[in-house]
């Protein structure tokens, strides 16, 4: 039987491109924080989990390693899950894992990314591809996403439009994000005329790339109970993985995220919600490239199958909206510094708590969801959080 | 005691050879087909699935998306994949049933040593790669050549653990010549006699060719569940009694060289989870990482098998050998049979669970009901696991 | 929109260099070598379930056996999803656009991912019929295909 476990507190810090820090300096800061948060001391750690996704980005081999020291990792057991983008999410739900199993009570999960100091980012993107299939055809990640979005938008006829939409929320969300690297007052104009990286994603579509770190401290019920009154729990995780061989998959369509939808569904069984788009007050969604979010709002129930376009448009998921999503910024407004996307859920975290300063929305945020893409078309990661 | 968790299901693919005509995605497909049938089951059975790979090691980033297929992943809970050795696999799926004891979860790694770099260079500038890259990177970069660097750094830490225990090279070199012997076990007696092993190439005193672990392809799965579902199962479970694993400081200049304080710390759980307190005396068989001869016996010391000061006359009296109380890498160990680095932490395991079931075919050892899998992550790392397995 | 770039603290330059030479598998290399010698696609059929995999493989990874049998698909089929770019190697803009595109291959439950010769990304739908254009100098690699074009009537 799973043992009950809640977040207790969140590290947060800047997004940056090129940040001066050092990976270990980075990690260091947001543990820091994410403890002083906690009123905890690094002693009272009994397990650390990494997360990071790619070590050539920052060239170095078990980057992890590095950072044992400014994690209170040293002489603890630590443990490094890397899983493409949806590190983001699968990170945290390893670090609950460590808790529902009862071997800890207290978890450092810390996700981290430095990837602007890799002056060819597509170069090691390309390693990403299966050697014999992929990689001698020059596939870059700007064609893969446009072969995804365009066939999501042709399968369900959604446009361009609607995707700069979700580019001018985010973006104008993050004006209150103090740890955006990007915010940008933004019009649609100004997004349909930003240059194309490959039909349908602009460059405005696009997250920048970025350095950065996110820490979440998880407790079992009994330590949670002990160090706050109003714990928010971890209600359901879902994973979800798909063929390798994205040329051949059952769905040929890219557009219909199936994996994700799966893992939806058994993060939603896990928590007992049965209709999201009622049930779920507030989600932060991974949204690298603006497509991505409406995929994700329509694979996590946020909308129905084909209708992110309508969601946009009658300003369901605006700040005010009658189910915000991303607030914060999202990866648009803050950046992808691919491991550390778990901001996503640090900052459902802070929705329910009331913490999230500028970025707080109107309604009452009692049930969260976050989730993470990644791989070859492959994975997504979710985590459904609230209080009881 | 809750429900346990226990191993159900062992696939090992393991070759002296280099494995070219397998793709890793093949190998793994295959060590995993065997761990079902071993287990009785199907694909449809898998509830989760858990790799690990370094993705330096393979060339590939995001290496696990390539082999979800092979672990029967395709539309499963599998995404989660650790960049440690493969026995941190195993400590992550213990986890997961604990969690959920409904579910089987399969735990496997990979890894193709033949695929690196052929001019022998592939891991060390690896290992020069994983060096901090401001302050330590630059020197090691800088040295004439790379395939200095492995030997110098073990060298470093060997020649600190000679000091601290007041070992000779020859009574290191015995435990190349035991490990090659054990993997030899029923066919013809190895030509690795000490002699061979004190002569063999030097690369940085101590550090020969002969004590250093050889790299190797090979490829583990185990199955993982709770002990409620083996009930009606085939095989007899092997259980985990106890699993623990640490690292200690990253930085080289501040650690204490020639002692592993990274396993040791590793053993605390671990024990404390199996109940053990005289390891040197409950523990029946130990699979130890060897990669290095001197590692072997600094691991011994940090397992708890044996005192610095008692680790000559233990050697002097055999007790590690095949025959002794507490046999030490009887399948042959890393040196013998050849390091997949980052699976072998799992094959490890594998190893110790085949002697508990007593299906070591050709090297099993009489009675072994309690055994301990270690793993060490190699230079310049300090990160260790044990998992203490049991008959019952 | 430009931002003025942070002036970076110091830094200190590197470069990873590993080569590495992957195994093709017993299904890369029967299918590299039939597209080598003959020009053929070949695909596994899974005797179980009845799927032809295309890129193929020794096993089918719904049924998890290894029940395959090798089959000869035609090198044609429909475009699932295409994308274009105008980057350069060397990062410069492009006049005219590199396409790859997603083929459905006929007679199987695969396809391949590749270049897009031809056509001009007007004149490209999803859903149209491709065919594949071999090269002549073949070496058994995946590049001994040159492009998919429109299929010809």
């Amino acid at each position: 039987m799973a043992k009950k476990v809640a977040i207790i507190g969140v590290g947060m810090q800047k997004f940056e491109f090129r940040k001066e820090e050092t990976v270990e300096e980075m990690i260091f800061d947001v543990t820091r924080n994410a403890l002083e948060n906690c009123h905890l001391s690094k002693e009272d750690i009994e397990a650390v989990v990494y997360g990071s996704a790619v070590d050539a980005f920052c060239g170095i081999h078990n980057s992890d390693k590095i950072a044992i020291d400014a994690s209170g990792g040293l002489l603890r057991p630590t443990m490094r899950n890397s899983t493409s983008g949806s590190t983001a999410i699968s990170t945290p739900i390893l670090g609950y894992t460590h808790v529902a199993s009862g071997l800890y009570n207290l978890v450092m999960v810390i996700c981290f990314e430095k990837m602007s100091e890799n002056v060819a980012a597509q170069a090691v993107f390309s390693t990403v591809y299966d050697e014999a299939f992929v990689r001698p055809i020059g596939l870059n990640v700007p064609i893969q996403c446009g072969l995804e979005a365009r066939g999501y938008l042709h399968r369900y006829g959604l446009t361009e439009r609607q995707m700069a939409k979700v580019s001018v929320k985010n973006r104008g969300n993050a004006l209150s994000n103090p740890y955006a690297q990007l915010p940008m007052k933004l019009t649609v104009d100004d997004v349909l005329s930003s240059p194309y990286l490959a039909w349908p994603v602009k460059r405005l579509d696009t997250a920048p790339v970025t350095d950065g770190a996110r820490a979440v401290v998880l407790a079992s019920e009994d330590v949670a109970k002990e160090l706050t009154d109003d714990p928010v729990w971890i209600r359901g995780v879902g994973r979800g993985a798909d063929s390798v061989w994205f040329m051949g998959r059952r769905n040929y369509d890219l557009g219909r995220l199936d994996y994700a939808y799966l893992a939806a569904k058994q993060a939603y069984d896990m928590a007992g919600i049965q209709n999201p788009m009622t049930e779920i007050d507030y989600a932060e969604v991974y949204d690298p490239f603006t497509y991505k979010e409406m995929q994700h709002c329509e694979a996590l129930g946020l909308c129905p199958e084909g209708g992110a376009g309508r969601m946009i448009d009658e300003g369901i998921s605006l700040k005010e909206g009658a189910l915000p999503v991303n607030a914060s910024g999202g990866l648009q407004g803050e950046g992808n510094p691919i491991g550390a996307g778990m901001s996503r859920l640090c900052w459902c975290y802070l929705q329910i708590k009331g913490q999230a300063g500028a970025c707080q929305v109107p309604k009452t945020v009692n049930i969260a969801v976050a989730n993470a893409w990644g791989g070859m078309f492959q994975y997504n990661a979710v985590m459904v959080i609230g209080r009881d | 005691m809750e429900n346990r968790v226990c191993i159900v299901g062992i696939g090992l693919v393991e070759s002296a050879q280099s494995i070219f005509e397998l793709s890793h995605k093949e190998l793994l497909f295959y060590s995993t087909r065997k761990a079902l049938d071993d287990a009785g089951l199907e694909r449809k059975d898998i509830g989760g699935a858990i790799t690990s790979s370094y993705d330096f090691l393979e060339g590939r980033s995001l290496s696990n998306q390539f082999t979800l297929d092979s672990i029967g992943g395709v539309m499963k809970p599998c995404d989660l994949r650790l960049g440690e050795d493969g026995i941190y696999s195993l400590f992550a799926g213990y986890m997961e049933v604990m969690a959920d004891p409904s579910k089987f979860v399969v735990v496997a790694s990979v890894q193709k040593a033949s695929e690196r770099d052929s001019e022998g260079l592939g891991y060390q500038k690896l290992i020069a790669a994983s060096m901090e890259p401001v302050f330590s990177r630059p020197v090691c970069n800088s040295i004439p050549n790379l395939l200095g660097l492995e030997p110098v750094l073990a060298a470093m830490e060997a020649r600190a653990f000679m000091e601290r225990s007041g070992l000779k090279e020859e009574q290191l070199a015995r435990v190349a010549v035991k490990n090659f012997n054990n993997a030899n076990s029923g066919r013809e007696k190895s030509a690795i006699n000490l002699k061979a092993v004190l002569e063999s190439e030097l690369f940085s005193w101590p550090i020969r060719q002969l004590t250093r672990a050889k790299e190797a392809d090979a490829a583990c799965t185990l199955i993982l569940a709770s002990e409620k579902k083996v009930r009606a199962m085939a095989q007899s479970p092997v259980f985990i009694r106890g699993i623990g694993w640490c690292s200690d400081q990253s930085h080289l200049a501040f650690r204490q060289q020639g002692l592993a304080r990274e396993t040791k710390w590793a053993t605390h759980q671990a024990y404390k989870m199996a109940g053990i307190q005289r390891p040197d005396k409950e523990i029946n068989l130990a699979e130890v990482s060897d990669w290095y001869a001197h590692r072997e016996l600094m691991h011994c010391e940090a397992l708890g098998f044996c005192n610095l000061g008692e680790i000559g006359s233990c050697i002097a009296d055999g007790v590690f050998e095949k025959e002794g109380p507490l046999p030490v890498n009887v399948s042959g160990g890393l040196l013998g049979r050849g390091n997949a680095i980052g699976t072998s932490g799992l094959t490890r395991a594998a190893q110790v669970a085949l002697q508990i079931r007593g299906q070591a075919n050709g090297y099993q050892v009489p009675g072994v009901e309690v055994g301990l899998a270690h793993s060490w992550s190699g230079i310049p790392t300090a990160t260790a696991g044990v998992a203490v397995l049991s008959k019952w | 929109m430009t931002k003025k770039e942070k002036e970076p603290g110091m830094t200190i330059n590197g470069e990873i260099h590993v080569k590495y030479r992957w195994a093709v598998g017993k299904a890369g290399e029967r299918f590299f070598n039939e597209l080598k010698e003959n020009k053929k696609i070949m695909g596994t059929r899974c005797r179980q379930c009845s799927r032809v995999l295309v890129p193929p493989r020794i096993f089918c990874e719904e049924c998890f056996v290894e029940n395959m049998e090798w089959v000869e698909v035609e090198p044609k089929g429909t475009l699932t999803t295409f994308g274009e770019s105008y980057f350069s190697t060397d990062g410069k803009r492009l006049k005219e656009p590199w396409m790859l595109g997603i083929v459905k291959l006929n007679g199987s439950d695969g396809g391949l991912i590749h270049f897009i010769g031809e056509a001009r990304p007007e004149d490209m739908k999803i859903g149209m019929s491709m065919e594949i254009v071999f090269r002549d100098k073949r070496e058994g690699n995946i590049m001994d295909i040159l492009y998919f074009r429109p299929a010809k009537k």
